[in-house]
């Protein structure tokens, strides 16, 4: 099941960041070819709000959605999907850690919101978290 | 005796207690006892009333106690104990360093009156606990000037672009909604590896500043032009500054190396920058600050204190990751891969790929 919520403020993608973005999770960065490895100490908050602060506007709503995955996916495959992703909005960052095969999407939430999820839902075998 | 010599006596007696007094505060660092004896509050019959006593005076009577006499009667005086609680002399530095906007926009010096700095004061003690009021008066070198924001536009425009951004929202929210003294910490904005090659703006005995900001937003400070503190000096300061900075800017340029790369079209150019293949394994990675694209023609341009950096990156094509190797700089970049790109240097053509 795709876990999906509109983040209202910044506390919010504040608290993701710090639950999530931890070391040896891989991160992909807005429109980045290559995931990279979150090495210890290290903080990509810094770099996310440079990036979300230069993309967003006033009235984007950005959107948060998490999901657990039955088997072992490849970062390759987890690219496919943001690949495609991609065609229906803008993706700020993708977290995906390996060891608890656990992804995390931040993106802007649009009308393709739905089929976003949809996408998420038919094209990787969710596990029920 | 005469009165007259009577009077000369008690004068030279209350100068050399206070310089006995100012020896031990200097000791001791204790800034508030120096600024509460260099403000005269110690008057020559306070010290003859109370320094008449054996307990402040060593056995033999001939030498006075100083050390017993400040801890033991001066510190624990009312007078001496209202004065620390003033924070107008506690905080007169900072409130003799006031910085605000021009009707232009430029930043000026403010000079403000008793009744404005009293209204200071109010805001300060209002909007900071204690724990927190008690740091900024010891570490008066960490807060050296105060601004005075008039509304939330002005106070954001003083935050650094690299500072976190949660915090900066929850202190414009603050600033715009319970009109209180904010504190932009520069700390929060720029990394410790940094420190040393920042300027006293930022920073101040190897310590982060921190810039205190008046909350104007109800204009409550009244300031009128007569506050503003020699603006036509200011001006010509920045004026001396602008031209400084053209003439650094000159000789930046003059000693900046240009490298023209002839791209293959196997590179990936991101929003941050552009992934230049170097092997089947590796690539460099060159930020957007230190480029400039013309179709297939990149130029790299080595700004003298440009804190992006080039690096090499270990990849892995088909899993989409990569792993950092190390940064390189321009000159090693040139010379190390010369031979795979069509790469000249300005002005001088120094080798051709595929030669």
């Amino acid at each position: 099941m795709v876990h999906a919520k509109i983040i209202n403020d910044n506390n919010e993608i504040h608290d993701i960041l710090v639950s999530k973005a931890k070391e040896n999770t891989y991160y992909l960065m807005y429109d980045d070819i290559f995931f990279e490895k979150i090495k210890k100490k290290e903080n990509i908050s810094r770099e996310f709000y440079t990036i979300s602060r230069r993309i967003t506007n006033s009235k984007n709503r950005i959107k948060h959605i998490s999901f657990k995955l039955k088997d072992y996916y490849t970062i390759k495959e987890i690219y496919e999907l943001v690949e495609l992703l991609r065609r229906k909005t803008i993706i700020l960052l993708t977290l995906f850690d390996e060891k608890i095969n656990e992804c995390d999407l931040l993106f802007i939430s649009n009308e393709n919101d739905l089929e976003i999820e949809h996408y998420i839902n038919d094209f990787i075998e969710i596990e029920e978290i | 005796m005469s009165s007259q010599i009577s009077k000369y006596k008690d004068a030279y007696f209350y100068s050399h207690i206070i310089s006995l007094i100012k020896e031990y505060a200097i000791q001791h660092n204790d800034r508030v006892l120096i600024k509460y004896i260099n403000s005269n509050k110690l008057s020559s019959y306070e010290i003859l009333n109370n320094l008449d006593n054996e307990k402040f005076l060593n056995k033999d009577k001939l030498e006075i106690d100083i050390v017993s006499f400040v801890e033991e009667y001066l510190v624990k005086s009312k007078n001496y104990i209202d004065f620390k609680n003033d924070k107008m002399f506690i905080l007169d530095n900072l409130l003799n360093n006031c910085k605000g906007y021009d009707e232009k926009g430029n930043i000026v010096d403010i000079k403000l009156n008793l009744e404005q700095k009293e209204k200071v004061i109010k805001q300060y003690n209002e909007s900071f606990d204690n724990e927190v009021k008690k740091y900024i008066e010891n570490n008066t070198d960490e807060f050296e000037e105060i601004f005075i924001a008039n509304n939330h536009l002005q106070f954001e425009k003083l935050f650094p672009k690299t500072y976190v951004e949660t915090l900066k929202e929850q202190a414009i929210t603050r600033f715009r909604n319970d009109s209180v003294m904010e504190a932009i910490r520069y700390g929060l904005a720029y990394p410790e590896e940094l420190k040393s090659a920042m300027s006293r703006k930022y920073v101040n005995n190897n310590k982060f500043k921190t810039l205190l900001v008046f909350n104007n937003n109800k204009n409550i400070l009244e300031l009128t032009k007569e506050n503003l503190k020699e603006e036509t000096k200011e001006l010509e300061k920045n004026k001396t500054k602008v031209n400084e900075t053209i003439e650094k800017q000159e000789t930046k340029e003059k000693n900046n190396t240009s490298i023209f790369i002839t791209l293959s079209g196997n590179e990936k150019e991101t929003y941050k920058g552009i992934y230049l293949p170097i092997s089947d394994e590796n690539v460099l990675y060159i930020p957007k600050q230190l480029y400039k694209r013309n179709n297939e023609r990149l130029e790299i341009v080595d700004y003298n204190g440009n804190t992006a950096t080039m690096s090499e990156y270990r990849i892995d094509n088909n899993e989409h990751k990569k792993c950092w190797i190390a940064k390189i700089g321009i000159d090693e970049f040139y010379h190390k891969y010369y031979r795979l790109y069509e790469i000249q240097k300005e002005k001088e053509v120094m080798s051709y790929a595929g030669n």
